[in-house]
């Protein structure tokens, strides 16, 4: 007697608890075999883009915060900057390092988030990762409290500079945060990197090919750990990074322990970074003030830097007038997650979280 | 890109406007031959598609294609153009995969239809909406068709 | 011997019922995991480890609606996700309970002019309990949740 076999299609989401947000995945399985993900997006469309052209750009400023909600500080930059790049604005000094000490604030916040939730889905010791780093970003959510006055969303970095000054407490606090802060990340290590079950999930698991990587406009972690040392703070840099030195971390196969190594020796490179801002934070302004309302002159500017996820670009269209005419948000984990489909064939069930969670989406900025 | 490539691209596609925007070299051609012209691109070193975007001009609609050269740290930018009667303009998805979502985000958002696409289906909004194109200029709020 | 066993308690101890059922109900809560959007990441901080939420008894969240007694509606709600939450507040069984966090739960917040988001969820649910802020500190949703412990207290256990 033949066996017959039949393919069946597994709904995945959109509320589920490791898909990181409202996404949803049709899987095509074949026993456990992954034939096909077909990845639905849409379920946080709130209308970024349109609503960009019915508010001021003062107005806007609020809402890039939520474009990525983990990582506000950069989205803040990226429109301040191509706002500033129409206007011909200068940013004082002291304003560009506050901007870069902020900046790799956050993105050790961010990755911790990602660190929690991506070992918390492969159920590394059920919760116990998780609260070790919830409770890193903790501390730096107060540094970036006192700095700027909100705790997770903070419209802080503004066209023209920064909207509050660091005043000796928080340099303070921050030298004692970047002195014990590396400690922990080893803790980390030993208790996660070495661990033979995470090992087993992540080495050769979804793999993804540098060429494949770059073909569908894959950036920032993921892209570095296929193999390609690519990073824009050093290849077109912005604000004052090319004052600073750091390494940038490289995988050599694209698996998920790659990806996953990437960011934690990212984690290691911010701590760098934010020590030589701090020694080298030069005295003056924060902010060349602009009116409420403000003129933006005709033209348009593409602008992008690097965030913990990839490479966010913002696309500006201006009319010359108090509103902009066309704003397109170029989002990183758009175009990682559009290479699911690729890696994760020829996968088991289990591994589709593993990579899902390697790639380290944020469904705010994906759907905009 | 130096001297000789831009002297190659000038003899290949003669009908092409070459501008400086933003810093950017932008190359303005017309919608039939967007698809050799990034071909010549990728083959000559800007293979990171950064963005495809759509833009709603007063009199016609205009894809923006921005390539990047990691080798060479350099953008070059493609524009082509549509008109509103006729939005069909022929896909890049065989030179470059990450069309693949960026041109379903323009057919969601503006209605613009490119031709072989795989599997151009609205990616943002519900399935089914018909007329409901949110990012042009003459959208409805309350959502009642354009 | 503990302090505890030192108090001469009766042997037999009479509560009304109603008392003993809302007792049992308001300190072991178990919200549905719903972030939708930022409200979630404050959500996830309520639950880590210095915002406890364990010690209310509201820390174990269940993915699934079956087990769930109170969803705890975290972030922005679209038209495309409206029939999805509808859904899923259907499944979850008697009694339970819905708190709106944050501003776009609770009016559609900042978007209020946006094509694709619903004005509110409670056009679509029966809310309970409104946790303002965007995003709401954890301590204020940790008020919230004991403003729904207080509810429930002064409801009738049984219909």
């Amino acid at each position: 007697m033949a066996l017959r076999t039949e393919e069946i299609i597994v709904n995945v989401g959109p509320q589920h608890p490791s898909t990181h947000g409202v996404l949803r995945m049709l899987v095509t399985l074949s026993g456990e075999t992954i034939l096909k993900v077909d990845p639905i997006i849409g379920y946080l469309h709130r209308g970024m883009e349109k609503i960009a052209e019915k508010r001021t750009y003062t107005q806007y400023l609020p809402f890039t915060d939520r474009w990525d909600y983990l990582s506000p500080m950069f989205n803040n930059m990226v429109y301040s900057l191509a706002v500033e790049r129409l206007m011909q604005i200068e940013v004082p000094p002291r304003a560009q390092y506050l901007r870069v000490i902020a900046m790799e604030l956050n993105r050790i916040a961010s990755h911790l988030v990602w660190f929690a939730t991506f070992t918390l889905d492969l159920s590394a010791v059920t919760m116990s990762a998780y609260m070790y780093g919830f409770r890193e970003r903790e501390e730096i959510l107060d540094l970036l409290e006192r700095l700027s006055g909100g705790r997770m969303l903070y419209s802080y970095i503004c066209p023209g500079g920064v909207r509050g000054d660091a005043d000796d407490e928080f340099l303070r606090k921050l030298d004692k945060f970047l002195d014990t802060f590396p400690k922990k990340v080893d803790e980390y290590e030993t208790f996660i990197t070495q661990n033979r079950v995470f090992q087993l999930r992540t080495r050769d698991v979804g793999i993804l090919p540098l060429e494949t990587a770059i073909n569908y406009g894959v950036t920032g972690p993921c892209l570095r750990a296929s193999g390609l040392a690519f990073d824009i703070r050093k290849a077109q840099p912005y604000c004052v990074y090319d004052q600073f030195s750091f390494d940038i971390p490289v995988g050599d196969k694209g698996d998920c322990f790659d990806r996953y190594w990437v960011r934690i020796r990212e984690m290691r490179e911010a701590v760098k970074i934010i020590r030589q801002a701090m020694e080298n934070l030069p005295k003056g302004d924060i902010l060349k003030k602009l009116p409420p309302q403000y003129k933006v002159p005709e033209g348009e500017a593409f602008v992008w830097i690097e965030s913990p996820r990839g490479a966010l670009g913002v696309y500006l269209i201006s009319d010359g007038g108090t509103k902009p005419y066309r704003l397109k948000i170029r989002a990183p984990s758009f175009s990682n997650l559009s290479v699911i489909n690729e890696i994760a064939r020829g996968m088991k069930v289990q591994d589709l979280i593993a990579i899902l969670g390697s790639l380290d989406i944020l469904l705010g900025e994906i759907d905009r | 890109m130096d001297k000789e490539t831009w002297e190659e691209f000038k003899k290949e596609f003669p009908k092409a406007e070459i501008k400086e925007i933003d810093g950017k070299p932008t190359v303005i051609v017309d919608k039939d031959e967007v698809v050799m012209v990034c071909d010549f691109l990728k083959r000559h070193g800007y293979t990171l598609p950064a963005s495809i975007s759509g833009v709603e001009l007063p009199d016609r609609f205009e894809i923006v294609y921005h390539l990047f050269s990691i080798s060479k740290a350099t953008w070059c930018v493609v524009e082509t153009f549509t008109s509103k009667d006729e939005p069909i303009v022929p896909s890049v998805y065989e030179v470059f995969k990450a069309a693949d979502w960026q041109e379903r985000e323009i057919f969601d958002m503006f209605g613009i239809i490119f031709e072989g696409h795989p599997d151009l289906r609205r990616i943002l909004l519900e399935e089914g909406e018909d007329d409901f194109f949110p990012l042009r200029k003459d959208f409805n709020e309350d959502g009642s068709p354009n | 011997m503990g302090l505890i066993e030192k108090i001469p308690l009766p042997r037999i101890i009479r509560v009304p019922a109603n008392d003993l059922f809302t007792w049992a109900r308001r300190n072991s809560l178990w919200p549905l995991t719903y972030g939708l959007a930022c409200c979630a990441i404050e959500m996830m901080a309520t639950g880590a480890s210095r915002f406890d939420l364990d010690r209310f008894g509201a820390s174990v969240f269940r993915a699934t609606p079956r087990q769930a007694d109170v969803m705890i509606v975290a972030g922005t709600v679209t038209k495309k996700m409206a029939r999805r939450l509808r859904r899923l507040w259907e499944e979850m069984p008697d009694p339970k309970w819905v708190i709106a966090m944050g501003a776009c739960a609770i009016s559609g917040g900042g978007f209020y002019d946006s094509y694709y988001v619903v004005q509110g969820v409670d056009k679509i649910v029966p809310v309970d309990v409104y946790v303002p802020g965007c995003p709401p500190r954890p301590e204020a949703l940790i008020n919230g949740i004991l403003a729904l412990q207080e509810k429930i207290r002064k409801e009738p256990a049984f219909i």
